[in-house]
């Protein structure tokens, strides 16, 4: 294979490489924030409860979320596959669990607890006397977390996520390892397979900018719901 | 009304409060004071049910609250509101949206709301800042806006936990004028917790006294004051020093007499010189009540002649201290 020039780089491979990372990134967080949202509300009512049964629950549920939280992703992606699999067969009719929409599945079951406790954690932060002054209001608890505390913790929440965002960017690269495309996969293929030194480079910069983008609009965004 | 029958609530071995015996009319303002842990706030709190009671009854308006769970208990505490000390605001939503949340949750339509957040804003004094976030507003503006907050659902009752305690005394002047002025408007009952004795002399007509978590006083605010109640003056701490020689005698001030020339006139009429050892003149809502304590001779027929004088004006007065 020759090695590849700059400028063969900008042209064919960086928006295309670039793209599929953003798309497992993206479509997994997405999913994950849904998903996210709702167990990390729940864990925090359980948490926040005051029934003893209640407290046992959410020990149990915060232990399962933990030992998905430090599975190592590329062991996840393994252990996964006929999870992959029948998820792919179930929305595209094909049962494979490599390429780029096949490496959501497991970058998404990776980003769930991850991002969970994430949320989890804003929600925790919010501060009691707000929630005092809803109850004081009359709210029920269901619109106390819906319209207070989600809502004070969404500051919080972005900061989160950012971070998380990136984490899955170098998940994703992870999952070029198994066939997933994107800018991980470039640089196993055409920089280490390949001993192409610049091709590392070019996909270690390009990296290196989507992540500081990644964070630039974050706290942007930050700013904003402040 | 609100009536507390022997109200116990117990925090592990504290009794945070002992057997509350209370009422407290409608459309006063009514404040609740006592020392750092005397249980006030839980007191205060268990009208709403933010804290709930061991034993006891308390009856609003007749109606036993303990009975209220779930959506009646919802509906019950959008009557009753309340005011916090650190002002409890959002910090994420705009001033507008801090006091639309109780009607947006109580499923008025977006007109009203908008007509009864401007209306309250307008009333409050925090019109031209609608638009900023909590964190741009100062301790005042910020507990206005809570004010503005609390009276969006039409309370009866306003709950205030030491609401001016952040405040400076300029502020905190503000503040009371507005919340008298609410209540005058609204006619609703205000229940104030307080450890402040500049408040509840500026705006309560009644105060209870907790101690330990028991209630050991309960009164009108000027009786309480120009009396020279002995909870109360623990709470005021203000050591009267005063000489150990002679006599000394406390004249109180109440509301009739506060103005007139009484001492003056006194030694001219009895022709005796006495020293004004100590003197306190305070402003009560509209009246000046104070009391000062005179020091005489130690001469019993001065002593009789002062007397005589003091109860033939009708004067409330003490002989303290020194040789009596
Ligand atoms: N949740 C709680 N758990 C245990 N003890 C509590 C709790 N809340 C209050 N207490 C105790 O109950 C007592 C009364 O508390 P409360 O907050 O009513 O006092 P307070 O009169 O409002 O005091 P302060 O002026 O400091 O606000 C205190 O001794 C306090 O430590
Ligand atoms: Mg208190």
């Amino acid at each position: 294979m020759p090695k590849i020039t700059l400028q063969k780089y900008l042209e064919e491979y960086l928006a295309k490489i670039t793209l599929e990372t953003l798309y497992m990134v993206g479509v997994s967080a997405v999913i994950a924030t849904i998903f996210a949202i709702i167990f990390g509300s729940i864990l925090y009512s359980l948490k926040k409860s005051h029934h003893r049964a209640n407290q046992i629950i959410y020990k149990f549920l915060d232990v399962i979320v933990n030992i998905f939280r430090s599975l190592p992703f590329l062991i996840l992606i393994f252990w996964l596959i006929p999870f992959t699999r029948t998820i792919m067969n179930t929305f595209t009719g094909v049962a494979k669990f490599t390429g780029n929409t096949a490496a959501i599945v497991p970058l998404t079951i990776a980003a769930i607890p991850f991002f969970t406790k994430i949320i989890e954690n804003a929600l925790v932060e919010v501060d009691d006397d707000v929630i005092e002054a809803a109850t004081s209001l009359g709210l029920s608890k269901i619109q106390i977390i819906m319209k207070v505390v989600l809502k004070e913790a969404l500051p919080a929440i972005v900061l989160g996520i950012t971070l998380g965002l990136i984490t899955l960017v170098g998940y994703s690269a992870m999952a070029g390892a198994v066939g997933a495309g994107g800018i991980g996969n470039f640089a196993i293929i055409y920089g280490q397979q390949n001993y192409d030194l610049n091709a590392i480079i070019y996909s270690v910069v390009t990296a290196i900018i989507l992540v500081e983008a990644i964070q630039i609009i974050g706290n942007l965004i930050y700013k904003l719901v402040k | 009304m609100i009536e507390f029958k022997n109200v116990c609530k117990q925090y592990s071995n504290l009794k945070a409060l002992d057997k509350i015996n209370l009422t407290i009319p409608s459309s006063s303002i009514f404040g609740i004071v006592g020392k750092s842990g005397a249980g006030k706030s839980t007191l205060l709190r268990t009208i709403n049910q933010l804290e709930l009671i061991d034993s006891g009854t308390i009856l609003v308006d007749g109606v036993d609250i303990a009975t209220l769970k779930g959506k009646s208990l919802r509906i019950f505490r959008k009557k009753v509101a309340m005011i916090f000390q650190h002002f409890s605001l959002m910090q994420t939503k705009t001033i507008y949206k801090n006091i639309a949340l109780p009607l947006e949750c109580s499923g008025y339509k977006k007109s009203d709301i908008k007509e009864k957040v401007e209306e309250l804003a307008a009333l409050v004094g925090i019109k031209d800042k609608l638009h900023e976030k909590p964190r741009n507003l100062s301790g005042g503006q910020c507990q206005r806006v809570a004010i503005a907050r609390a009276l969006t659902l039409n309370p009866k009752i306003l709950l205030c936990d030491e609401a001016t305690s952040a405040l400076d005394p300029k502020t905190t002047h503000d503040i009371l004028s507005l919340l008298k002025r609410i209540k005058k408007q609204y006619d609703i009952t205000i229940i104030m917790v307080t450890h402040q004795m500049e408040v509840i002399k500026e705006v309560c007509d009644e105060i209870a006294i907790l101690k330990d978590g028991e209630l050991v006083e309960v009164g009108k605010t000027d009786q309480l004051f120009i009396s020279n109640n002995t909870s109360l003056k623990e709470l005021t701490n203000e050591d009267e020093i005063i000489p150990t020689k002679g006599i000394n005698i406390k004249i109180y001030f109440p509301k009739e007499s506060s103005n007139n020339a009484l001492i003056t006139k006194m030694a001219r009429d009895l022709n005796i010189d006495f020293s004004i050892v100590w003197g306190k003149l305070e402003r009560f809502k509209e009246d000046t009540l104070g009391s000062l304590i005179i020091n005489i001779d130690d001469t019993e027929i001065k002593k009789e002649k002062v007397i005589k004088y003091l109860q033939k004006e009708q004067v409330l007065f003490d002989i303290i201290g020194g040789e009596k």
